[in-house]
């Protein structure tokens, strides 16, 4: 169903230290559908993200969407952010607002979300990802896991259409399992789609993604 | 000897008068045109994203913007109102003291009316309001800037300029009226106190010197000077901070510095100008 289709990257290939081209990748994700691309090189992982996210392009190849929104670079500076609102992007480096509580995080991108409810939607994002005790605490005050388990509370909150998460068993502890089952479960019954980037699928459970990639070495 | 040919060749007759200062101003603006066209983008950008979007976003920026106008208050009116009115006592002071054979009780009202609340009070409101609000502001969005916050603030769909700029220039605009009033009846209060003391001078008297003194004009000067101070300082001092890089927290007393600079400058160009105008 072509319809349905929410990504799909066709030949992409990515240069890496000028000498050395990674691809092709191939992949179609439909609606609630996902998927693990394993990337060795770290670099290289954000960077194929980026792809995916539209702010930058790969060497070679193509990336389509279908978020119900312009394409970024097709429109004034406010598509872009139509764009990338229809994309949660979590990766390393991502912050939350660290001045803030987690609470207030969660309530302003409930608002920027369009949500009416955000207080009520904000505690059920918490309990969803098991943030119950913290909703008072200061952004920059919060664990490493709960930081970053946040993180993905806040890219929820905005309903995105298509989900890029960057290595998320890396921080988190043992309890991550119970709660990443629970939020994968949730998001495909919303009919979320989510490419997971990693260096191993050790961590994860097989039945979450309906492919797995290699982006590895290959001749251009 | 080719020290020699290379002066001769590079000398240039310096020029003088009119002539010199049309060239040292265009070399300026030269060498700023980049600058200005990126404060002009950003300028827009804030405009443009004040009002877009989700009718939640306009009830959110409203929400900012009383956060910011608390934080502004409760940063600068401690210091106004102590520095209002010492500087109050002290025209007071010097007009019993050393102008009273040139007037004294008769003359301060019209000082405090024409000169001090027109052309001091902005300033010391403005200085008062840099060093208070404006430099902690530069610094908080600096820190956020270079820790990637901003980063992800474009990565989940929200604008930075519509969530961290709009909200302190909209509220330094609302806010600086009604501070510059309060510095200006802090001062009057001041030079009262010592009126009161020297003279016995009753209130109502003063209300009335006072009163007949000022015109719909002074308002209307006031008015424009804080429309003009508040935009200067906030504009210069948010965009100053959207100027630091990632990782750049080194930029931060370089930047902070030509903040308050930047403020500063423009903040007493457009108040000379408006006094000009409607002086």
């Amino acid at each position: 169903m072509a319809d349905q289709t929410v990504i799909k990257l066709q030949n992409v290939f990515l240069r890496h230290e000028d000498h050395l081209a990674y691809g092709p990748l191939n992949l179609k994700l439909e609606k609630g559908e996902g998927a693990l691309v394993l990337v060795n090189d770290l670099g290289l992982m954000r960077r194929l993200m980026k792809c995916c996210l539209g702010t930058e392009s790969p060497e070679a190849g193509l990336i389509s969407w279908w978020l119900g929104a312009p394409d970024p670079g097709h429109g004034d500076c406010w598509s872009v952010y139509e764009f990338s609102r229809q994309i949660g992007y979590i990766d390393r480096l991502s912050q939350l607002l660290g001045a803030k509580t987690l609470m207030e995080n969660l309530i302003l991108y409930h608002l920027y979300a369009g949500n009416n409810n955000p207080v009520t939607l904000a505690r059920r994002v918490l309990e969803l990802f098991g943030l119950a005790g913290y909703e008072n605490l200061r952004a920059d005050d919060l664990p490493e896991p709960q930081r970053r388990l946040a993180l993905y509370a806040l890219a929820f909150c905005k309903k995105p259409r298509l989900m890029l998460v960057e290595r998320p068993a890396q921080f988190l502890d043992r309890d991550f399992d119970q709660v990443w089952d629970r939020v994968l479960k949730r998001a495909v019954d919303s009919g979320l789609s989510y490419i997971v980037f990693d260096r191993a699928r050790i961590p994860y459970n097989r039945e979450h993604f309906t492919a797995v990639h290699a982006f590895s070495p290959g001749r251009l | 000897m080719r020290d020699r040919d290379y002066r001769r060749v590079r000398t240039v007759r310096p020029k003088a008068g009119f002539e010199a200062v049309c060239g040292q101003l265009g070399r300026l603006l030269l060498a700023q045109r980049r600058r200005f066209v990126d404060q002009a983008g950003f300028a827009g950008r804030v405009a443009a994203t004040a009002w877009r979007g989700h009718a939640n976003h306009r009830g959110l920026l409203l929400r900012l913007t009383l956060t910011e106008i608390f934080k502004l208050v409760r940063g600068t009116l401690p210091l106004l109102i102590l520095v209002g009115f010492m500087l109050g006592f002290l025209w007071s002071l010097l007009w019993f003291g050393t102008l009273s054979n040139i007037g004294g009780v008769e003359n301060i009202s019209t000082f405090l009316v024409s000169i001090h609340s027109i052309q001091i009070a902005p300033i010391m409101t403005t200085v008062i309001v840099i060093l208070c609000y404006g430099a902690p502001t530069t610094w908080e969005l600096g820190v956020m800037k270079s820790s990637r916050q901003f980063d992800t603030l474009t990565l989940m769909g929200i604008p930075p300029e519509h969530f961290l700029a709009a909200p302190r220039i909209a509220g330094s605009f609302m806010a600086l009226p009604v501070l510059l009033t309060i510095f200006s009846l802090a001062s009057f209060f001041g030079a009262y106190y010592l009126a009161w003391r020297l003279s016995g001078q009753t209130m109502l008297d003063f209300v009335f010197a006072i009163s007949n003194q000022t015109g719909a004009r002074h308002f209307v000067i006031i008015g424009f000077k804080s429309v003009a101070i508040s935009l200067s300082v906030s504009f210069f001092c948010v965009y100053n901070a959207f100027t630091i890089e990632v990782n750049g927290l080194n930029q931060g007393a370089a930047v902070i510095r030509r903040a308050m600079g930047e403020s500063f400058f423009y903040s007493v160009l457009t108040s000379v100008l408006v006094s000009i105008i409607y002086g």
